[in-house]
């Protein structure tokens, strides 16, 4: 084995990934060359008094200093939080959801034909583009909103649950949302008045 | 028995703060000698390794327990390290008013041979580049692996690798250089 060979296999070695053959071939190597011998002796008294360098001992008061800088209550407070914040959402998202079916029921058992009907009556007046313009931009409109309404309730989760809650949000604002639309359609049709109206 | 990092990291999670000191016990002379070793000033050393406790309280929340908690701390001080020696140049200071260790039984001429050895591979560090210096004492003296250096410093595996055993040669070299010259000192000191 050559020296740059050998000088690779030390560097193996220190990272600690020989297997034990290339270790035997390294020290027979390390045997027979002085060169290698005195650079592997010396890279090794380094590592190892690197290893065996002692701690410097930190100055007086440094625990009793970043105790006094940390808010000890943090977590107390953050855990506490958590513990509400789950009650808070479902209760609203249950609000929410009671709040769309009954809309739903009192005024929203109107005939999809009809329904389509008014739709394709307004695209007459205006231009489907226009329309599908008017509509994403309320979409992202009503998605902005929502994001920054949830970022200043009371408890709000961050990352994945976070975007769930915000999700199931969005779902119970749209259906409300299409109920208030259908409502508005037929104000003044005999159709009005939901299932419950009607028996 | 003790309880682990684990465990009081689970009880200060619930509320119970006052725990923390306890970590700060087990790691200040650690994440201290990190900073000392690459700031090479002990005021900023200290700022930097109560900055790195903070830091870490304050987002303990993210900390992965499928990792060492020495770890996690190490890559925050070890950020906070290059941080700052990016915005600031430091100067050194005289090694022996740096050093204050306390010493154990041993014998005169084991704590003077110790104490040489320790002195001179303290110059040898703190004579490697920033770069270098960070890699070798992450590496060697905390013991962490090429993957947490890689996450850390944020660096591909290659040049982990090369890098490292770049300041590994110049550290043999810059030893050799240290004791040439120290040897060379005491030689002539005798024959005055």
């Amino acid at each position: 084995m050559d020296c740059t060979r050998a000088s690779d296999l030390m560097m193996g070695y220190f990272d600690r990934v020989l297997n034990d053959f290339e270790k035997d071939k390294l020290f027979l190597h390390i045997k027979s060359c002085s060169i290698c011998r005195e650079e592997f002796n010396a890279i090794e008294e380094a590592i190892t008094g690197i290893r065996q360098l002692d701690d410097f001992m930190v100055p007086d008061f440094f625990e009793a200093e970043v105790m006094n800088a940390i808010d000890i209550k943090k977590y107390a407070k953050e855990s506490k939080k958590s513990k509400y914040a789950v009650f808070f959402h479902f209760g609203i998202l249950a609000l929410l959801a009671m709040l769309s079916a009954g809309v739903y029921l009192r005024f929203g058992s109107v005939h999809v034909k009809e329904a389509y009907s008014y739709v394709t009556s307004i695209t007459q007046w205006v231009s489907v583009t226009t329309m599908v313009n008017t509509i994403s931009r309320m979409i992202s409109t009503i998605a902005i909103v929502w994001v920054q309404l949830l970022k200043n309730m009371p408890f709000h989760y961050k990352g994945l649950i976070g975007a769930y809650f915000g999700i199931l949000y969005f779902l119970c604002a749209f259906f409300i949302g299409i109920q208030l639309i259908l409502m508005k359609l037929t104000t003044g049709e005999i159709t009005r008045g939901g299932s419950i109206h009607e028996e | 028995m003790e309880p682990s990092d684990q465990e009081i990291i689970e009880k200060i999670l619930q509320g119970q703060g006052e725990y923390y000191e306890e970590i700060i016990k087990r790691y200040k002379n650690g994440v201290y000698s990190l900073c000392m070793r690459m700031l090479r000033n002990s005021e900023d050393a200290k700022d930097l390794a109560q900055e790195a406790f903070i830091k870490a309280y304050q987002n303990l929340g993210k900390y992965n327990a499928e990792y060492k908690f020495s770890t996690w701390l190490f890559k925050v001080t070890s950020n906070l390290c290059v941080d700052y020696l990016r915005k600031i140049k430091t100067q050194t200071l005289p090694y022996d008013d740096k050093i204050s260790m306390p010493h154990d039984t041993a014998s005169a001429e084991d704590i003077f041979l110790h104490n040489n050895n320790r002195r001179q591979i303290e110059k040898a560090i703190q004579e490697l580049p920033e770069d270098y210096r960070i890699l070798i004492l992450l590496y060697h003296k905390e013991g962490l692996s090429y993957e947490q250096m890689c996450d850390m410093l944020k660096l591909p595996m290659s040049k982990v690798k090369n890098r490292l055993h770049r300041a590994r040669n110049k550290l043999k070299e810059t030893l050799k250089d240290i004791k040439k010259e120290e040897s060379a000192w005491t030689a002539q000191e005798l024959q005055i």
